[in-house]
């Protein structure tokens, strides 16, 4: 069977002539009323019937009016001309029938003889059936020779498909294949951070001839418990590569393919740990498939719903738990030594902790080497934050996507405040942005292509930087953690290499995202200021609000926009 | 509905007027950054104990006075910086548990209450909160003309001539 992509022309409307041929009229009208003398050759059509059966095209041959002597017509098959299919089926696809599978083909030329008086002949082409859901199919027939008398010599049979389209419904289901439809948002307790790979399987009820459609959507929760959020909580992919994950990402909308004679695609699901105890309960992902072309969905089937545990534990807790003097994260250096007239030692550390770090790699391995170096290990607190990294130019016309991979880490990007999970925004989520991190504004341009602090975290753990996942934003007392309150430079970065040595290009004017939203003020949330001017002396390191996008107000553009960098547990809360 | 309708306004402006004079306005919807299980209290009810940090805190400001009996803090008093390093040093009984002295920048910051404001504190740990004198020295200096102290009524870091006055509150490193 070969598709055709177009519409195709015949010389007469089928449905006139179907119209004369299959007439339920009370007296047939004689074609010599309708047609001028000559020979005709008419289109006809039939249902395709199913597997094992057989149906059949009945091709008429007219002759106009009726003759006293013999009159022989040779006929034989054509091959389908797309442009002599008519335009009667405008918003069809018809494709050509395929012989030996859709039909049995007429050997060679044959011939009518019309005796002194017919003037009607009917050559039949035997159609095979099938189960399969597909286009009507078109079978070509032509009249042989050349004659005066041939006022029609081609003509189209149809052969009409009669098999409904397949039903398709979707799963969730685990690597081994059991269906899901619940789970613990990350890891066991100590295992936490992690991303909990699962499959979603699109099937279809049977084969089809086409290929069939459908586009998922996440769908809005009914139920009482949170609505899992798209990038923060899961992500669906084609095929997950984290490398990748601009390109292969499937987003609400996104059109699925199930390729004819194909009754299965099978996505990446992953199911995001957050890391943090935000007492947001257990959170639903509804994904729900809406059919687009050559399939249908029933009310059992079109839905997967996954509930989603949250297994933090409440920090309360662990203080309850946690012994005295065995202290995850103490309070390190300041950076300054006070010494007042004769007044030593009043800043005193606890445990004594100067700064301490270690570059971490890609995979999170200990390194000496700052080429390799990816992230900074805090020894004194076990945080492991982020380096960012100078701009990356690739060459003009690359694609944008690389040229945002290569620009990850850029720290001159900018993101509005975005927090989905309503215990961590104080009741505003604020503006989730574009979807496509870090691509360089164009200079000069008021239009905004940041995205969101949300999603900046959610392809970074997806990327698992150094190794890990459960990537945030830090909380102010974190950030304080890495300031040195003795560089009196444009950063203050306690060490270094977080912002890649590069005071020149540092954005120091701008302040960092915490995810902390304001008390006093829920529409805004803490920016820290690492920079630490001479010239604005009263805003030295100090903790500002920022105001964020109102809440749900998609359409509020003119939305705040700070730097940020990320930090993590370290897998080692 | 439209009697019922101002019969509401009547009933909640009074109450909103009300909440502005609470001493803490909090968002219930935040997580606390300084709940009160993070604390333990001592045999000498005027201290605590910050399970986090380590460090032991004074939950009256320096140079007022703790009453066990209605757990309040009575008495105003503010220092210049140079002031608030003598009197911390003035306290030294040659105690080592509890040598008292000015917390630096990160170690006071490390009490702001994030779900709260007005003050940004946890009323239950830290008493008597003036409103009045939100600044709080820092031992943490920047350089002779400049101090950095925490203004406690929304948690902000700031910076303060060391000559001028703003309150104290001692912390010490326990054994």
């Amino acid at each position: 069977m070969v598709s055709l992509k177009y519409s195709i022309k015949v010389l007469f409307p089928v449905l006139l002539l179907a119209g004369v041929v299959g007439c339920s009229c009370s007296k047939r009208p004689d074609p010599s009323e309708l047609f001028e003398p000559g020979i005709y050759l008419l289109d006809t059509a039939t249902a395709e019937g199913q597997s094992g059966k057989t149906s059949v095209l009945n091709f008429k041959i007219l002759l106009v009016p009726a003759r006293d002597a013999e009159v022989t017509v040779s006929y034989t098959h054509d091959t389908v001309n797309p442009e002599l299919i008519s335009v009667v089926y405008p918003d069809e696809t018809i494709d050509i029938a395929a012989a030996s599978s859709d039909y049995i083909q007429v050997s060679e030329v044959h011939e009518v003889v019309f005796a002194p008086g017919e003037t009607e002949k009917t050559v039949s082409v035997t159609v095979t059936g099938d189960d399969l859901y597909e286009h009507n199919e078109a079978v070509a027939m032509k009249l042989l020779g050349s004659s005066n008398e041939y006022k029609r010599k081609n003509a189209y049979g149809l052969i009409l498909n009669d098999d409904p389209p397949p039903i398709a419904s979707v799963n969730v289901k685990t690597a081994a294949g059991e269906v899901v439809e619940s789970l613990n948002e990350g890891g066991d307790l100590g295992q936490d951070n992690k991303q909990v790979p699962l499959k979603v399987e699109i099937t279809l009820d049977k084969v089809s001839g086409l290929d069939a459609k459908v586009a998922p959507q996440y769908e809005e929760n009914p139920y009482l418990n949170n609505e899992a959020t798209y990038r923060s909580d899961f992500a669906l992919y084609s095929q997950f590569d984290a490398s990748n994950i601009y390109l292969n990402r499937l987003k609400s909308d996104d059109v699925i393919t199930i390729p004819a004679g194909e009754t299965k695609v099978v996505y990446d699901l992953v199911v995001i740990d957050d890391g943090s105890f935000d007492g947001e309960g257990s959170e639903s992902l509804i994904l729900k498939l809406n059919p687009r072309t050559d399939v249908s969905v029933n009310s059992t089937g079109s839905k997967a719903v996954i509930e989603i545990f949250d297994n933090e534990i409440d920090p309360a807790s662990i203080y309850n738990v946690l012994l005295d003097g065995q202290l995850n994260k103490g309070i390190v250096d300041t950076g300054v030594n006070t010494k007042v007239g004769t007044i030593n030692g009043q800043d005193a550390d606890v445990f004594g902790a100067a700064f301490n770090f270690q570059y971490l790699d890609a995979q999170g391995v200990a390194t000496n080497d700052q080429d390799l170096a990816k992230c900074v290990k805090d020894m004194n607190t076990g945080l492991v934050w982020e380096i960012k990294r100078a701009f990356v130019n690739i060459e003009e016309g690359a694609d944008p996507v690389a040229h945002a991979l290569a620009n990850r880490h850029w720290f001159g990007q900018r993101f509005t405040w975005y927090e989905p999970e309503f215990h961590l925004n104080g009741g505003r989520s604020g503006t989730p942005g574009q979807e496509t991190c870090f691509l360089k504004e164009d200079s000069g341009s008021s239009e905004t292509k940041s995205c969101s602090t949300s999603y900046y975290a959610a392809d970074v753990n997806l990327e698992q930087f150094c190794g890990l996942t459960g990537w945030r934003l830090p909380s102010i007392e974190e950030m304080r953690s890495v300031s040195n309150y003795a560089i009196d430079d444009v950063h203050s970065f306690a060490f270094a290499a977080m912002q890649n040595n590069n005071v020149n290009e540092y954005p120091g004017e701008d302040g960092f995202w915490s995810n902390e939203s304001a008390a006093n003020d829920t529409s805004s949330a803490w920016v820290v200021f690492f920079k630490d001017s001479s010239a604005t002396p009263t805003t030295a390191r100090s903790l500002y609000e920022s105001i964020r996008g109102k809440f749900g107000t998609e359409t509020s553009f003119f939305t705040v926009r700070a730097n940020g960098i990320l930090v993590n547990d370290g897998g080692n809360p | 509905m439209k009697n019922t309708f101002l019969l509401f306004i009547i009933f909640v402006l009074p109450g909103s007027l009300a909440a502005a004079t609470n001493p803490n306005l909090c968002q219930s919807a935040l997580i606390s950054t300084t709940p009160d299980e993070r604390f333990t209290e001592q045999v000498d009810p005027s201290i605590v104990y910050d399970r986090r940090t380590g460090l032991f805190w004074q939950r009256c400001p320096l140079g007022l006075s703790y009453d066990a009996v209605n757990n309040v803090c009575s008495g105003t008093m503010q220092y210049s910086y140079t002031e608030a390093l003598n009197q911390a040093l003035a306290l030294d009984n040659g105690d080592p548990q509890f040598a008292w002295r000015l917390p630096n920048i990160k170690e006071l910051a490390s009490i702001a209450e994030r779900k709260c404001a007005k003050p940004a504190l946890n009323l239950n740990i830290f008493y008597n909160f003036d409103e009045r004198i939100p600044l709080f020295w820092s031992s943490t200096v920047k350089d002779s003309q400049h101090v950095y102290i925490i203004n406690f009524e929304n948690g902000t870091t700031d910076l303060r001539n060391p000559d001028l006055n703003a309150s104290v509150r001692l912390v010490a490193d326990g054994p």
